[in-house]
């Protein structure tokens, strides 16, 4: 009877403070650690394959006429981080940061807005300026020419081939 | 085995496959099969439906059970109605299916004959009559209107005897549900349950909004002690009935992460059943003892609970040599004070007084209400899923399974205390033997109308989880059993006869997990206006008990 109890007294006085002194003492979070997301307004193509990984399902785009924004309703974010991995263009990190205690759970909604390009014939936004940057710099020949012909939409692009054909 | 395949053979109609025989059958044979099946010793693993109604005015019923000498599962089906879903109660044959066919009266209508408590088990008390939510003309995120008048059916006590409420707040585990224990004197003559109040639409959820890539994150959330096996069960399900391989480092990753969770999932509980019994010192270290394995998880993947590195077709994250050399520290700590804990666990004889001769479950009981893990093992009942039906890396693993025949609330913690030593040693084996090689594969498509059952033996016992793959990219049928689930069942054994002092300890032995028992809850009671209970309220309350 006794005996256990010392021992248990033995095994609790050998580690006398086992309490981290936080958040007096700050804490250095753990190199794989998923906290907060930042979104790169810059890179982001608006392509949605982080909309279709989502398991909270809590990223929507919304397009308009002028541009297309991507929301981020991050007070419902598991930090599972599939997103980051799915972006094709790195346009979304995770960071280390993991002290997002808030009030107000819309303080972690992340708005980006991505211009549109216009299609130089029928005036309809068919893809984002982003994306338009990295085909106009993957054209080796940077001509005008070039360049107003990847201003033209889908439907655009099949007609003017297709007249051309004629 | 062959006699018995004929004998089946001669009612219905009978198609093995891999590891597994279906038995199609028709709904008036259900009882002769289950007779059959029963005399082979079979364990009844659960019983699912699965709504057709849509597509051929059906709804099919999916009886799965284990034969564990022959490695072998029989799912045996049959097809009823939908207008009218009406078949004969197995539960004469087999108490444990009690739950198994409540809940699917609850959830899909069908309406069970000759069952001995045809009470609510899943839905709400105020839930309306005649909506099945996971019948698929039910959308998951519709409010249908609650029932104005609400009955609670509640077992009464008899003459002589008086009701003994713990709960609808659990104290000492601190969760959501309500023993009505019935006493006389100082004695448990009888016992009433009414949980399932944490239930969150999960298996709604993932069959009508979800991919299959999404679920894992999901599944993992049905338990906060041990998410990751239903995580690992959800992904081998699916990857066994899509037909994907997965690399063997992955599959030792996970082994390494299922491992780690019984590890601490076993320390938590001799912490609590300590401070059930008052012994708060102990409570402290087994806890303070876990710590290391939280803080070794959040190296490795970043969290300490809820990793979320499962995916269909391996895992997401990587296990670095560094990784594996901060393991073995924290193993070799751990040995070292989990032995510690044992010695003061043996040596205590206000413990032994306590937890000896408590709870008895004899192994016929045990058989009977087919419960798992270390409460089966602890009364005799030798199994052990790693071992019977061996999944992740446990075929490459030699382990003990240990056994104690006392099946009291001693032997199951001798059992626990047992096996975080194994779990130590099949860890240390994966840290020698881990294989180089990717951690993922890419999966490209998966059929539909495929189906797959997977097996985990969780820190609680025997994990089920069964899918039947789906056109629009996700599982048409997701059904989870977990481990809890059956062990509850046992309570009523395991309580009667007992005193009032060892209730709370009773009931906690088996280890419950109420939201992975939970798992599945469509009720949303944010738009009904809060109750406010008055004095007279509270009387009245007290009058009904």
């Amino acid at each position: 009877m006794f005996r256990s109890k010392l021992r248990a007294l033995l095994l609790s006085s050998r580690h006398k403070k086992i309490i981290r002194h936080y958040p007096f003492v700050p804490v250095t979070p753990p190199e794989n650690l998923r906290g907060r997301l930042e979104v790169f307004a810059d890179r982001c193509i608006g392509c949605g394959n982080c909309v279709r990984v989502c398991p909270s399902r809590l990223i929507e785009i919304k397009s308009s006429d002028e541009e297309k924004a991507v929301i981020f309703y991050a007070g419902r974010c598991i930090y599972c981080g599939r997103c980051a991995v799915s972006c094709p263009e790195k346009a979304i990190q995770i960071t280390h940061e993991f002290e997002l205690a808030t009030d107000n759970k819309n303080d972690l909604e992340i708005i980006i807005k991505i211009k549109m390009v216009k299609c130089r014939q029928c005036g309809k936004p068919f893809i984002t300026q982003n994306m338009f940057n990295k085909q106009v710099a993957k054209l080796e020949d940077k001509s005008e020419e070039n360049i107003s012909r990847l201003m033209l939409c889908a439907e655009c692009k099949r007609k003017s081939q297709s007249r051309g054909n004629e | 085995m062959n006699d018995f395949y004929q004998q089946i053979a001669s009612v219905a109609k009978v198609e093995p496959l891999e590891e597994n025989l279906i038995v199609f059958a028709e709904p008036g044979q259900i009882k002769e099969i289950v007779n059959i099946v029963k005399i082979q010793n079979a364990r009844f693993v659960h019983l699912t439906a699965i709504d057709f109604s849509e597509k051929k005015n059906k709804i099919e019923l999916n009886y799965f059970f284990l034969l564990l000498k022959d490695k072998l599962n029989i799912i045996l089906k049959t097809e009823l109605d939908s207008t009218n879903p009406i078949i004969s109660s197995i539960s004469e044959i087999i108490p444990g299916a009690i739950w198994a066919e409540r809940e699917c009266k609850d959830l899909f209508g069908v309406n069970f004959e000759g069952h001995p408590d045809p009470r609510r088990l899943v839905l709400a008390d105020d839930w309306p009559d005649n909506i099945y939510p996971l019948r698929k003309n039910f959308s998951y995120n519709s409010k249908p209107k609650v029932k104005s008048e609400t009955t609670v059916e509640l077992k009464k006590p008899g003459e002589g005897k008086t009701v003994i409420p713990i709960g609808p707040f659990y104290p000492s585990l601190e969760e959501p549900a309500y023993f009505r224990l019935i006493v006389e004197g100082e004695e448990i003559v009888d016992f009433d349950y009414r949980g399932f109040y944490v239930h969150r639409g999960i298996e709604k959820l993932a069959e009508s909004a979800l991919n299959y890539q999404q679920i894992p994150f999901l599944a993992e959330r049905i338990c906060g002690i041990c998410g990751f096996v239903h995580s690992t069960a959800y992904c081998q399900a699916v990857e066994k009935a899509g037909g994907i391989e997965i690399p063997e480092r992955a599959k030792y990753i996970r082994t390494i992460f299922l491992e780690l969770e019984r590890l601490h999932s076993h320390l938590l509980w001799v912490g609590l059943a300590a401070h059930i019994v008052g012994f708060d010192t102990l409570f402290m270290q087994a806890w303070r003892i876990r710590e290391p394995v939280m803080y070794l998880c959040e190296l490795i993947t970043g969290n300490r609970k809820t990793y979320g590195i499962n995916i269909v077709g391996g895992v997401t994250i990587d296990v670095l040599p560094k990784h594996l050399e901060d393991m073995k520290e924290v193993l070799n700590q751990i040995e070292k004070e989990a032995r510690e804990i044992r010695e003061i666990i043996l040596e205590d004889e206000v413990l032994q007084l306590r937890f000896k001769d408590v709870g008895r479950l004899t192994e016929d009981d045990a058989m009977k209400y087919f419960v798992g893990g270390p409460v089966a093992r602890a009364s005799g009942v030798e199994i052990d899923i790693r071992a019977n039906f061996p999944y992740a890396a446990y075929s490459n693993i030699d382990f003990r399974i240990p056994l104690r025949k006392e099946g009291d609330v001693w032997a199951r913690t001798l059992v626990r205390l047992e096996e975080i030593f194994i779990s130590i040693g099949i860890l240390r084996t994966i840290i020698n033997s881990l294989p180089e090689g990717n951690t993922s594969t890419k999966v490209v498509k998966i059929e539909p109308w495929r189906e797959a059952i997977s097996y985990v033996e969780a820190p609680r016992g025997q994990l089920f989880h069964y899918v039947m793959t789906g056109p629009e990219g996700r599982p048409y049928r997701w059904s989870v059993r977990a481990p809890s689930y059956q062990n509850y069942q046992a309570l009523s054994v395991l309580l009667k006869g007992g005193s009032i002092a060892d209730a709370p300890l009773i009931i906690a032995s088996i280890d419950p997990c109420f939201s992975c028992t939970e798992r599945f809850e469509v009720l949303d009671r944010k738009n009904k206006k809060v109750d406010i209970y008055t004095a007279k309220d509270l009387r009245k309350c007290l009058e009904a008990n």
